[in-house]
């Protein structure tokens, strides 16, 4: 426990440190150009805003259903530390579910011609 | 049954696998990277610093540079977010380290749960990679972002499987009992939950074929644009850290973590190799690969990269009732 507290207390001062020394070292001529927005050399203009293809959403979706069962099965692998019969075909059965999921809906939200 | 001295995970902390070896990791790897890159493509890679040790103190210059380029904190940006989000992530990318055991009582932070713990907090690197990229408020972080999200929900699942599929060998997260137990190494135990690892290391540490979130042609340096100076190194030298940690999972879950050797010292020095055997192939795809589009990479996890993860935990589970470990 002291050594976890030491290798982040360390790691944190070590950053910390080079940036302050960046800070104190560094030449300072502030500008109102170079404190601008990044827009590619231009003056920044609009809002910072991008549509997002609802074809994205869909594994959006998908990451977060299988996810959870995912992290569900790591729990049953470190439960007993024994596959039985029972934990065997439990992790089967989902896998056949969230394969059959996915093949049934890849295809539609995969599709980028269906979508832009 | 732990080799434990006060003094031994005091090492781990400030030597290796802790902050000595991460900070000593980010310069031969960027190092390693250009020399190898320009290798492939008949160049010399940096030499105009130290040309009698073939540039290896070219990083550092680099690192002296920005630490004399100006800081520049955009006026549009919340400055105290925009200040810490990069230590944060940096500190979230090395966390994971402190799980795995990289010799015998060489481990930062003890838990028989450790390698679970471990790949649980890799995954949440992204949280902070995504925080960053909003709080510089920016078209291109914006698209960054986008792209890190979609691209963990392409990666996530087939790198949880894959540890599904060795903790179900091993019956156990416990870092030290995992690699006592690979008297035959994972990778030839269950080779296809090695390379769905591999794979989902590539993509979760955006290296080529992947390398699509910071994309230069298209998106500057996506989350990482609005950074100069040594907030830059913070936050994008913390992608090498991120590998760092990989490298050191996949040699304990993977190449049998420290074996042959017995004590603390050899043993670190068998990680590191194993390391690098595991860090180096990744160092050079940038020279090999063209990159995908995100709607590629999303199609490949979930289709091809889900499938091997798949096939990867029911191949153990045939392992186990077959009676081979």
């Amino acid at each position: 426990m002291i050594a976890f507290a030491l290798f982040l207390v360390l790691l944190a001062i070590a950053l910390g440190a080079l940036v302050l020394v960046g800070y104190l070292l560094a030449p300072k001529s502030p500008h109102v150009a170079k404190e601008r927005r990044f827009e590619a050399g231009n003056p920044p203009f609009g809002e910072v805003k991008r549509r997002l293809l609802m074809q994205y959403v869909g594994y959006i979706y998908m990451v977060t259903a299988i996810e959870a069962s995912a992290g569900l099965m790591v729990v049953v692998a470190l439960w007993r530390g024994v596959v039985s019969l029972d934990v065997a075909l439990a992790l089967a059965t989902a896998l056949a579910l969230i394969a059959i999921y996915v093949v049934r809906y890849l295809e539609k939200v995969a599709d980028v011609k269906k979508w832009s | 049954m732990m080799p434990f001295e006060l003094s031994s995970d005091l090492v781990a902390a400030l030597v290796f696998p802790g902050v000595l070896g991460i900070l000593g990791f980010l310069v031969v790897a960027i190092w390693a990277e250009r020399k190898l890159v320009a290798r492939i493509q008949w160049r010399y890679g940096p030499l105009y610093v130290s040309k009698a040790i073939g540039g290896f103190l070219q990083p550092i210059a680099d690192l002296v540079k920005l630490v004399f380029s100006e800081l520049v904190l955009p006026r549009h940006t919340n400055r105290a977010l925009f200040l810490s989000t990069p230590l944060a992530l940096f500190i979230a990318e090395a966390l994971p380290v402190a799980f795995i055991a990289a010799a015998p009582g060489l481990i930062i932070f003890y838990n028989p749960h450790g390698l679970a713990i471990a790949v649980v907090l890799w995954l949440l690197v992204a949280v902070f990679l995504v925080g960053m990229a909003w709080s510089e408020a920016d078209k291109f972080t914006y698209i960054g972002a986008m792209r890190e999200i979609l691209l963990s929900a392409a990666y996530e699942i087939p790198l949880l499987l894959s540890l599904v599929a060795m903790l179900l060998l091993y019956g156990t997260a416990d870092p030290y009992r995992v690699v006592e137990l690979q008297n035959v190494w994972g990778v030839l135990l269950n080779p296809l939950a090695f390379l769905a690892f591999y794979i989902s290391l590539v993509m979760s540490t955006t290296r080529f074929p992947f390398e699509i979130p910071e994309a230069e042609p298209e998106v500057v340096l996506g989350p990482y644009t609005e950074y100069g100076s040594t907030l830059f190194i913070l936050s994008f030298g913390g992608t090498y850290v991120k590998l760092y940690a990989g490298a050191l999972l996949g040699s304990v879950l993977f190449l049998g973590g420290w074996q042959p050797a017995v004590d603390t010292l050899s043993g670190a020095l068998v990680t590191i190799a194993k390391m690098a055997a595991l860090a180096f192939p990744l160092l050079i795809l940038r020279a090999i690969y063209p990159r995908y589009r995100i709607d590629q990479a999303l199609r490949f996890g979930w289709s091809k990269l889900l499938a091997l993860s798949i096939a990867a935990v029911i191949f153990s589970i045939a392992l186990r009732f077959a009676g081979v470990i």
